[in-house]
C-alpha cells in the first residue's frame, strides 16, 4: 500500500550536508499500522513528509497503492494534492477561521473529491460521528480543546482518505492520561475502517502499544523493522536494544557448551555463541528474577548472589539496584515485600530473556551480529 | 500593590503631554478672537464653518482618495513581496528584506521630487515630450492630483506593508498550509480558502495602519500638491497655519484637526480590535518549520523583474531625475543641447551656510531624541506590558495616538502653546528644543511599539526571581531587565535616529532660521522656486543618509531575521 525504496535525503545545514535519510526501504501492507520511531533528528518526520509529497528526496522511489508517486530516477513527482492521503499533523493544523464541520468539509468540496455540498456535509458528519465529536460540528475551531482538535484532525484525514493515513506525532500535544486513552481508540478506529497507517512518534510506549510493526530509525537509517515483541525482545543490535529500553550489559567470553564466562560466573545462554572473541550479554531489568537469599541457599544454574544497593518504589513496580560481583544490575520487580539496601539477594537470569552480541572490537556502530538467543 | 509606581509616573509624562496637545486642539478650535492670536470669546464658529464649508469636504474627500489609493498600492505590493519571500524558493530572501528595509527609510520628499519632474503639471518631462511629439496638452498626464499623489505615497508605503505582513505570514503554522496540500487543495484554493482567511485579521490591521500613515502624510502632497493647491488634510492645515501671505490662522485648522482626531480614535480602536482577532487565531503550534516552499521555476525571472521595477520607480528614477535637475542651469527636457549645458552651478549656489546650520540641528536631534524616546519607550512598555497599574490602558492608548493623529496636528498645537501660553515661562518657539519635543512625542510611540516586542519576551519569572532574591525594582531593572532588552533598545535607538534625520512634517511648522533642520532647508529652498538648488541639496542629503542607513542594515542582517518590526511614520 505504501512502498518506500532506497530513499535518500540530504539537507544543507550551515554549509554542511546533513544526511537525513540514508537508503530507507520498507513496505506497509494494506491494513497495516506501521509505526516509525526514532529520536529527534532521526529522519522520521522527513520520511513521513516525503511520503506525503511535502519533501523531495534526493534519491529513491515511493509508491502509494502500487502507483509510483515519486521516483528520483525518472523524475516522477506527484504533488501532495494528488496523492490522495489523509494526514494528521502534530499541531493538528485545524484551520482557525472555520468551524469544525467546515474544517472537514473544505477538502471534500475543494480537493480532488469535488463533492457536492450535501454529499460533503454527510461525509463530514459521518467522519465526525466516527471519532465521536458529531456534537461539536458547528463549533468554531479556536474554541476546541487539544483533544477535540486532535479528533477533528483525525476526522478530516479519514474523510479525505480512509485507506492511506499518515500521522505525525498526533498525540504529542495531549496530556499523559488523554494520550493513553486516545492511543487505543486510534488503533481500534484505524483497523475498523481498514486504513493503512504510517505513524511517526518518538514515544516507545506508543510505538509498542499501537504498532502492527515498528520501524526504528536512527540517524536516517533503518535499525530494525519487526513486530513490537521482536523489536523489544530480540533487538538486532546493542543500539537497538538500548533504544527500546533500559538494558543491563554483562561482558563475557564464550566458554563452549552454550556457556559464557562472566564476572558473575558462567552463564548458560540459549542458542549458538561465537567460538572466539568477547561477547556482551544483555538482559532487561524486568527479565531478571529476584528473591531474598535464605541461609543455606544452593545457587542453581544462572542464579547469582547479589547485594541490594538501592530500592525505588514506583507504585506499579519497584526498581532495585543490585551489586553482583562488582557488576551493577537494575532489576524491575513486582514483589510486595521489597528488600532493603544491604540485603543479600539471589538473582535469576533466565537464558530466554538474554540477548548476546559479539563484541565488536571497533567502537564504531555495533555490528548487527544478531544472535537472538 | 504598586510595584514600580515611579515608572508609571515617568511613562505618564509623555502620555499627559500628548493628551494636553490634543486638548489644545480643542481649545484652539473654540477660539474666535483675533485670527493670528488665539483667545476668547469661545464659540463653535469654526467648527460650524468647517462642517458647512465645501472646501473642508473637498479636502477630506481628497485625503480619502489619496490615502485609499496609497493604502491599496502599499498593501498589494507589500503582500505580494511578503508572500514571495515567505512562501517561495526565491533565492536570497534576506537581500529582498534588506532592500525593502532600506526603502522604508527613503525620505518621502525624494521620490516626490522625482515624480514631479517626471509627471508634474507644466514642468513634467513626460508631459513636455508628449506635447512636443503629438501636440497633446502639457497637463494631459499629471500626478498633481489626489490619485497621482496617492500612487507615489503608495510606492513609499510598500516597504511598510511588507514589514507588517511578512511576520504575519511567517507565524502561520506551516502545517495549516500543508494540511491543505495533502488533502487535495490546489495552490490557488489554498491561498483563497486557507491562507487569506487565516491572515485576514493581520491584513486588516496592516491596512488600517497603512491608511493612518497615508492619511497623515505630508511630504508627498507637500512637494507635489501644495504648489497646485491640491490639498490633503496635512497640507491644508499647513496652508492655513503658514499662509504664503497674510496672517496665520489657528481656529479653522484646529476645527478640521478635530475631525482627524476623531477619525484617528476610531481607526485606533478598529486596529486594536483587528489585532485581538488575530491573536484569537493562534492555535496549538507544532514544530515551527516553514511549509515546503512553492517552487518558482521560470517565474523567478519575472519576480526579480517586478521587485527590480519597484526599485526603479521608488528610487532609481527619482535619483536620475533629481540628479538631472541638479545639473541643469534651469529646468529642461533631456536633450543633447541640455546635456551640453550641464553645470555644477546649483551645487555651488545652494544656501550652504543655512544647510550647515540645518545639518548641525538635525545631528543634535538625531542624537538626543532617540535617547529620550528609547528610555521613555522602554519604561512605558514595561508599564503597559508588565505592570498592573490602572493607568496602563490609558498610557497605551495615548502613546499609540501619534501613529494615528497626523504629526502636523501635534506640531500646530505645540507651536501655539509655545507661542501663546508658555512663552512667558519658557521661550520654546524657535528653539531646537521645541522640535526635539515634537519629535520625541511622535517617536516615543515607535519606541514603545518596538520595545514592547522585546519586553513581552522577558518572562515575568526572570524578574520575579530577582525580587525573590532581594533585588529592588530599580536594581531588577538595571541588572536583569535592561541587559535582556538592550539589543532591542539599541536597534530602536538607531532606527529612530534615522527617522529623525529624515523627518520633515513637524519641522515645516516649527522651524525658523534659528532652529531649521536639514530637510527643512531643502523644503524652504524648494518653495523659493530654486528647484535645482533644492535638488542638489537633497542629493547631498541622500549621499550622507543612505550610507549611514546601509551600515545599520549591514549589522542588522547579520542576524538572520529582524526580531522586532521597525516602523515608520
Amino acid at each position: 500500500m505504501i512502498s518506500v525504496s532506497g530513499v535518500e535525503k540530504t539537507f544543507a545545514a550551515g554549509g554542511n550536508a546533513v544526511h537525513s535519510l540514508r537508503g530507507v526501504s520498507f513496505d506497509v501492507v494494506p491494513g497495516e499500522f506501521l509505526v516509525a520511531i526514532g529520536a529527534s533528528g532521526s529522519g522520521k518526520t522527513t520520511l513521513l513528509r516525503s511520503v506525503a509529497g511535502l519533501e523531495w528526496p534526493d534519491a529513491g522511489r515511493i509508491a502509494l497503492r502500487g502507483e509510483t508517486v515519486f521516483d528520483a530516477a525518472t523524475g516522477v513527482d506527484v504533488p501532495p494534492q494528488r496523492r490522495r492521503i489523509g494526514m494528521v499533523f502534530q499541531s493538528y493544523a485545524i484551520w482557525p477561521h472555520l468551524s469544525v464541520l467546515d474544517n472537514v468539509m473544505l477538502p471534500l468540496r475543494n480537493g480532488y473529491l469535488r463533492m457536492k455540498l450535501d454529499a460533503a456535509q454527510a461525509a463530514a458528519m459521518r467522519a465526525l460521528e466516527l471519532v465521536g465529536i458529531g456534537a461539536l460540528a458547528a463549533r468554531p475551531a479556536p474554541q476546541l480543546s487539544g483533544g477535540q482538535q486532535q479528533r477533528v484532525a483525525l476526522a478530516r484525514a479519514l474523510a479525505v482518505s480512509s485507506d492511506v493515513l499518515l500521522m505525525d506525532e498526533p498525540l504529542s500535544n495531549l496530556d499523559a492520561q488523554l494520550r493513553e486513552d486516545v492511543r487505543g481508540e486510534l488503533k481500534a478506529l484505524s483497523s475498523r475502517v481498514g486504513a493503512t497507517v504510517l505513524y511517526v512518534t518518538h514515544d516507545r510506549a506508543e510505538a509498542l502499544a499501537m504498532a502492527d510493526r515498528v520501524l526504528v530509525l536512527d540517524h536516517g537509517s533503518v535499525l530494525q523493522i519487526g513486530s513490537p515483541a521482536e523489536i523489544y525482545d530480540r533487538p538486532a543490535s546493542r543500539t537497538m536494544a538500548e533504544f527500546m529500553g533500559r538494558v543491563n550489559w554483562i561482558a563475557g567470553t564464550p566458554a563452549g557448551d552454550g556457556r559464557v564466562a562472566t564476572p558473575l560466573g558462567p552463564l548458560r545462554v540459549a542458542g549458538d555463541v561465537a567460538r572466539s572473541g568477547a561477547v556482551t550479554i544483555g538482559i532487561r531489568p524486568e527479565g531478571i528474577g529476584v528473591r531474598r537469599a535464605a541461609p543455606g541457599d544452593v545457587l542453581g544454574a544462572n542464579a547469582v548472589a547479589a547485594t541490594a544497593v538501592s530500592v525505588q518504589f514506583l507504585g506499579s513496580h519497584a526498581v532495585l539496584e543490585a551489586d553482583a560481583a562488582g557488576v551493577r544490575l537494575a532489576i524491575e520487580t513486582r514483589g510486595t515485600a521489597l528488600p532493603a539496601p544491604g540485603d543479600a539477594l539471589v538473582l535469576d537470569l533466565p537464558p530466554e530473556r538474554m540477548f548476546v552480541f559479539a563484541e565488536d572490537t571497533a567502537a564504531a556502530p555495533p555490528a548487527a551480529a544478531a544472535l537472538p538467543v | 500593590m504598586t510595584r514600580g509606581a515611579p515608572f508609571v509616573w515617568i511613562a505618564g509624562v509623555p502620555a499627559a503631554a500628548i493628551l494636553i496637545l490634543l486638548l489644545a486642539v480643542v481649545w484652539l478650535s473654540l477660539t474666535t478672537g483675533v485670527p493670528a492670536i488665539p483667545g476668547g470669546p469661545y464659540a463653535l464658529t469654526h467648527i460650524r464653518a468647517m462642517l458647512t464649508s465645501s472646501e473642508t469636504w473637498l479636502v477630506l474627500g481628497n485625503t480619502l482618495v489619496f490615502a485609499t489609493i496609497a493604502t491599496a498600492i502599499a498593501m498589494l505590493g507589500g503582500t505580494a513581496v511578503a508572500w514571495v519571500v515567505e512562501r517561495t524558493d526565491l533565492p536570497g530572501p534576506q537581500f529582498v528584506y534588506a532592500a525593502l528595509t532600506l526603502a522604508l527609510l527613503i525620505p518621502g520628499f525624494f521620490p516626490a521630487m522625482g515624480w514631479l519632474f517626471l509627471l508634474g503639471p507644466r514642468i513634467g518631462i513626460v508631459g513636455r515630450l508628449l506635447h512636443q511629439a503629438f501636440g497633446l496638452p502639457q497637463d494631459a498626464i499629471t500626478i498633481a492630483n489626489p490619485p497621482g499623489m496617492g500612487f507615489v505615497q503608495g510606492l513609499l508605503l510598500v516597504p511598510l506593508a511588507f514589514v507588517l505582513i511578512g511576520p504575519a505570514l511567517r507565524t502561520v503554522s506551516g502545517e495549516l498550509l500543508e494540511a491543505a496540500d495533502v488533502h487535495g487543495l490546489s495552490l490557488v484554493q489554498r491561498l483563497r480558502l486557507i491562507e487569506l482567511p487565516v491572515v485576514t485579521p493581520a491584513l486588516v490591521a496592516a491596512t488600517i495602519y497603512c491608511f493612518m500613515i497615508a492619511a497623515s502624510s505630508f511630504e508627498v502632497p507637500g512637494f507635489i500638491g501644495l504648489t497646485y493647491r491640491q490639498f490633503t488634510f496635512s497640507t491644508y492645515v499647513y496652508q492655513l497655519t503658514n499662509p504664503p501671505n497674510g496672517q496665520p490662522q489657528y481656529g479653522p485648522p484646529a476645527a478640521i484637526a478635530l475631525v482627524s482626531i476623531v477619525v484617528a480614535f476610531l481607526l485606533t480602536l478598529a486596529y486594536q480590535r483587528a489585532l485581538r482577532r488575530g491573536a484569537a487565531y493562534q492555535v496549538v503550534t507544532g514544530r515551527g518549520y516553514r511549509p515546503s516552499p512553492y517552487r518558482l521555476g521560470r517565474k523567478r525571472a519575472g519576480v526579480y523583474a517586478a521587485i527590480g521595477g519597484y526599485f526603479v520607480l521608488i528610487i532609481i528614477m527619482p535619483l536620475a531625475l533629481v540628479l538631472w535637475v541638479a545639473l541643469m542651469p534651469y529646468f529642461q527636457v533631456p536633450s543633447l543641447a541640455a546635456i551640453k549645458s550641464m553645470t555644477l552651478a546649483n551645487f555651488a549656489q545652494a544656501p550652504w551656510p543655512l544647510a550647515w546650520a540645518g545639518a548641525s540641528h538635525t545631528l543634535e536631534l538625531m542624537v538626543c531624541v532617540p535617547i529620550a524616546a528609547v528610555a521613555l519607550g522602554l519604561i512605558a512598555s514595561w508599564v503597559v506590558v508588565k505592570s498592573r497599574s490602572r493607568f496602563r490602558g490609558a498610557i497605551d492608548l495615548l502613546l499609540f495616538l501619534p501613529h494615528a493623529v497626523p504629526g502636523i496636528v501635534f506640531a500646530m498645537a505645540l507651536l501655539t502653546l509655545a507661542l501663546f501660553v508658555l512663552s512667558p515661562v519658557i521661550p520654546l518657539a524657535g528653539t531646537v528644543l521645541i522640535i526635539g519635543i515634537a519629535y520625541l512625542l511622535i517617536y516615543i510611540s515607535f519606541a514603545v511599539r518596538s520595545m514592547s516586542v522585546a519586553v513581552v519576551q522577558v518572562s515575568s519569572d526572570l524578574e520575579e526571581a530577582a525580587y525573590v532574591g532581594g533585588l529592588s525594582v530599580g536594581r531588577t531593572m538595571t541588572k536583569v531587565f535592561l541587559p535582556l532588552v538592550s539589543q532591542a533598545a539599541l536597534n530602536a535607538w538607531v532606527w529612530i535616529a534615522l527617522l529623525v534625520g529624515r523627518e520633515l512634517t513637524m519641522a515645516v511648522v516649527l522651524f525658523t532660521p534659528a532652529n531649521i533642520t536639514l530637510p527643512a532647508v531643502i523644503w524652504s529652498t524648494w518653495f523659493t522656486g530654486e528647484l535645482g538648488q533644492s535638488s542638489a541639496m537633497s542629493l547631498v542629503f541622500m549621499a550622507i543618509f543612505l550610507p549611514v542607513a546601509l551600515v545599520y542594515l549591514a549589522q542588522r542582517t547579520n542576524r538572520r531575521r529582524p526580531e522586532s518590526t521597525p516602523l515608520v511614520g
